[in-house]
């Protein structure tokens, strides 16, 4: 049975107060996430502070009109909160662990002792920064939102290039909420597949449908957004699952997996006993020795104590030995 | 606590981690679900049981039960 690895990514849901980034790192671990994810950057290491066109969100989703600049500025999480933020994780204990955007956000990373690297979706095309990650030797988690099949193989190259062959891909639809319809979560096995590495889902849907469902399809890491609660708001409250929901899906995926299994064709104790219950042969009226078995003293029905039905038609026009009353398992002492 | 008692502690925490039965000879090698990232949680776990902490170069190391199970007796000594 694999066990799947959830991640509760913290990203801004925060929303600016270092209280509530410690709160729900509490709240992750006590609802059962194994992990709680945070992100390095600041807003200067991610863009640029200007007021060009192309620094300014239009595409008609949750952050329409802002411009990066002043998004990441109110979405980012402090660095003097991280030391902190990954102390408290290990106390509680609940792994802690962030997506660095640049260089210096891994040597910062390295200092806290971070012990995966996740790539977001926008960064996949970032090979100096996947190439820096992945010389650290720690597990590389890379999601796929944006990328085609060239990019998922340059990345993928590069980890293994530094000799790193600790790599998770996510199959990921970078839109916020994601609709389900654009979610291909079929691809998570063509990605396994395809790439010879292990596959995940980071999800931004609304609801636990798509999470569910990709374990279903071998995904072995989940990470979806957490928030302690809806009405902190902030710029990924919309798409994020609160304590309850974040729970349930837990529960889900832990049932999900246990429901998967093993291929085994072999019959478990209980299966053994219930084949009790499985069909055979029986006399279905009273039948006189010396009488021939046919088709309405003889039938295929439950309990499965007689012969097996694959002998019925050795069995019709065979002659009884003995007496035989109706309702008895069939025999092959029984006939002649 | 003694040597036997840990045992029975860390493999059913293994149990629970890897959904699979081990005994004290099997290796990180030996089971699938135990990769990087069952071995993160399998670490953290153990931490938080044991009230150990292992170093950062110590964790990668530990990659066998009996290790474990020596590592743990040498931090409770």
């Amino acid at each position: 049975m694999e066990r799947i690895f959830i991640i509760a990514e913290l990203s801004a849901n925060h929303n600016g107060s270092f209280e509530t980034a410690l709160k729900t790192v509490k709240a992750a671990k006590e609802i059962g996430a194994d992990a709680i994810k945070i992100q390095t950057y600041t807003a200067d290491t991610i863009t640029l502070d200007c007021k060009k066109a192309d620094f300014r969100i239009s595409n008609g989703g949750l952050w329409d009109g802002y411009y990066l600049y002043d998004l990441y500025k109110e979405a980012y999480t402090p660095w003097e909160w991280q030391a902190e933020i990954f102390k408290l994780a290990k106390e509680e204990g609940i792994i802690c662990f962030s997506s660095p955007f640049d260089k210096t956000a891994i040597d910062f990373l390295e200092e806290l002792n971070n012990p995966i690297y996740k790539i977001a979706s926008f960064e996949i095309t970032d090979i100096p920064l996947i190439k820096y990650a992945a010389s650290k030797g720690k597990p590389m988690i890379i999601s796929t939102g944006i990328a085609n099949e060239d990019d998922i193989q340059l990345a993928v190259n590069t980890c293994r290039e530094e000799g790193n062959n600790d790599i998770t891909l996510l199959k990921c639809t970078s839109a916020y909420p994601a609709p389900i319809e654009e979610a291909n979560l079929i691809m998570i096995r063509d990605l396994a597949e395809r790439f010879g590495v292990k596959v995940g889902l980071s999800d931004h849907s609304l609801g636990i449908t798509l999470p569910i469902t990709a374990v279903a399809l071998g995904a072995t890491v989940i990470e979806k957004h957490f928030i302690l609660d809806k009405s902190i708001g902030g710029p990924d409250a919309a798409f994020s699952l609160d304590r309850k929901e974040f729970a349930q899906m837990i529960k889900a995926v832990r049932e999900v997996e246990q429901a998967i299994g093993k291929i085994d064709y072999k019959l478990s104790e209980k299966q053994k006993i219930s084949r009790e219950h499985s069909r055979s042969l029986y006399a279905v009226s009273d039948i006189k020795a010396g009488e021939i078995f046919t088709d309405k003293n003889i039938r295929s029905i439950r309990p499965g104590f007689g012969m097996h039905p694959k002998h019925y038609w050795e069995v019709l026009g065979k002659t009884a030995k003995k007496d035989i009353k109706r309702g008895t398992a069939l025999s092959f002492d029984l006939f002649i | 606590m003694d040597r036997n008692e840990l045992l029975v502690k860390i493999l059913d925490i293994c149990l629970d981690i890897f959904g699979v039965d081990i005994h004290e000879n099997t290796k990180r090698e030996d089971i699938d679900s135990w990769d990087s990232l069952g071995h993160l949680r399998l670490m953290m776990s153990i931490e938080q049981s044991f009230e150990v902490k292992f170093s950062m170069s110590q964790i990668p190391e530990l990659d066998s039960i009996k290790k474990i199970v020596e590592s743990i007796i040498l931090l409770k000594k």
